[in-house]
């Protein structure tokens, strides 16, 4: 499954927010085909990183490469990075529907001064339909319940056919049922896709069920592979001593057998 | 009733208004969307400045007004995009420091100082010849601007967070809206004054998000909200002998009010 040449390649990235060191010396590496679960607590540095890989902030030192080329050197137009942000804190107030959301993701690719033509459509409508949301297509995206908006954002995030996709806490808002689903729909898009994928929780049952691959992160990364033997040291060092490794998430249901 | 009509001051008032309705009703769309109702404040307070500067050497104070009102257009959007100060704190800044320099230029001019009392009030009377051709120019800039970058600017509503990460110009795009703005204000100065001209860039649009249910309904209720109130507000105004502009204004708050009660009868 795994390919020579990673979509995301991060080298030695250090981040400093003040006087505190938020990353340290992260070194990472996506493969298309490859579901990675960051695990980690509150305010270790997992959204950080989304935001270096994404541009959107610098790092204080290192290097993120995107298909082996430095991010400021690609630009905007060639990077295939989808993202479903952590809040969905879009503009409720004006009346958009879930086609025209979906057809966002396009409007980079469609150009300045260009309406969406016929592909446009034909490709907003198929990632409506890989995410199982043709029946709310005309309905308004403010109106939908959290997993609906979920799956309607990442349809917009993946409807400029990225070769990577960035989730931070999709879990977050939604119950623990929707979120199961919405992560075997992951593994089913990062098969028929290719995708690598990076999903940033801090469920631990969530990301021992549904990744390929695990990283703890606390301001330092740590690999750990599927199956995945996560130990309570492993677990005290990404959370804390204070932690404990108490019960599953979903206590009335069976799910697939992990270590943890 | 139809006699006002053959008034060449009227069909000059009728048609800057229709002018000016429009383009503030179509920008209100934005500015409510995106909440930036105190920015159409702020560049209108910031227009005061001009407008005194005008008077002070003795030329037309709607040009110093644009100069102003775009410099404050561009201040907010480049000191905001640091996110170190709220934007609504420089707006606040910007708009009291420009009418301090209002004050300052009002009290060094020399003579009548009365006319700046329709800039404050506005005068529809006043419009001249030079105006429109001004009013028409700035007009089809805005909605050259809007249609050129309308998905853009839904983006930017929308999401302007992750419009920004895909790589949408969102600070070229939010710099021209502003610019639009500024010129909005500056066209609707002479209809319903200064004072009064935050309402007009922002009830039309409230009207629209209270009935629209689609994007392009919002825009059209929007539209047709500002040009209607324009019409009625400005025969309302001629027939009783009240100030047009804040029976325009007057005709825009009842309309808003119509809206709410449509809403909350249908909408159950």
């Amino acid at each position: 499954m795994q390919q020579d040449k990673p979509i995301i390649e991060l080298r030695n990235i250090s981040f400093l927010r003040g006087e505190a060191l938020v990353l340290d010396s992260i070194n990472l590496k996506l493969y298309p085909g490859i579901l990675l679960g960051l695990l980690g607590p509150n305010g270790g540095g997992k959204t950080t990183l989304l935001r270096i890989i994404l541009g959107e902030i610098e790092p204080d030192n290192g290097a993120v490469l995107i298909d082996g080329v430095p991010r400021k050197k690609v630009g905007h137009d060639t990077i295939k990075i989808g993202y479903l942000p952590q809040k969905h804190d879009f503009n409720r107030n004006i009346p958009i529907t879930v086609l025209q959301t979906v057809m966002m993701g396009r409007y980079k690719d469609i150009g300045l001064f260009r309406s969406p033509g016929k592909k446009d459509r034909e490709a907003a409508m198929k990632a409506i339909a890989m995410l199982d949301i043709e029946d709310l297509t005309d309905r308004l995206v403010g109106e939908l319940s959290g997993g609906q908006t979920q799956r309607v954002l990442t349809a917009r995030a993946l409807v400029s056919y990225p070769e990577a996709l960035l989730l931070d806490e999709p879990e977050a808002g939604v119950d623990i049922e929707t979120s199961d689903r919405f992560m075997r729909l992951l593994a089913q898009l990062r098969d028929e896709l290719n995708l690598g994928i990076i999903f940033v929780s801090h469920d631990i049952g969530t990301i021992t069920r549904h990744a390929d691959k695990i990283a703890c992160l606390n301001r330092s990364l740590h690999f750990h592979d599927k199956p995945c033997r996560l130990s309570k040291d492993d677990f005290q060092k990404t959370f804390g001593k204070e932690c404990e490794l108490l019960m599953h998430t979903i206590p009335t249901r069976s799910v697939e057998g992990h270590d943890v | 009733m139809s006699e006002i009509l053959s008034y060449s001051f009227f069909q000059r008032a009728l048609f800057a208004g229709l002018l000016a309705g429009g383009l503030c009703g179509l920008l209100s769309v934005y500015i409510i969307s995106k909440q930036m109702a105190f920015i159409g404040q702020g560049i209108s307070h910031a227009a005061f400045g001009g407008v005194s500067l005008g008077l002070l050497l003795s030329i037309d104070p709607l040009i110093p007004a644009a100069f102003f009102a775009v410099i404050m257009a561009l201040g907010v959007a480049w000191l905001s995009s640091s996110g170190r100060t709220n934007r609504d704190t420089i707006i606040g800044i910007l708009m009291a420091s420009s009418m301090a320099l209002g004050v300052v230029f009002l009290s060094l001019a020399k003579g009548y100082k009365g006319s700046v009392i329709s800039y404050l009030f506005g005068n529809i009377l006043a419009v001249t010849n030079k105006d429109l051709i001004w009013l028409t120019a700035v007009s089809l800039i805005s909605v050259i601007f809007v249609l050129l970058f309308r998905k853009e600017l839904t983006f930017f509503l929308f999401d302007e967070r992750i419009a920004r990460i895909s790589g949408i110009p969102i600070n070229l795009i939010q710099i021209g809206l502003l610019i639009c703005i500024a010129f909005a204000v500056i066209a609707s100065v002479h209809m319903v004054g200064i004072i009064l001209v935050t309402a007009f860039l922002v009830i039309p649009g409230a009207i629209g998000q209270t009935l629209g249910r689609r994007l392009y309904v919002l825009f059209v209720i929007s539209l047709l909200s500002g040009i209607l109130s324009v019409i009625i507000g400005l025969f309302v105004s001629y027939l009783l002998n009240i100030p047009s502009g804040a029976t325009i204004v007057l005709v825009l708050t009842f309309f808003f009010g119509m809206a709410r009660i449509a809403n909350s009868l249908f909408s159950k």
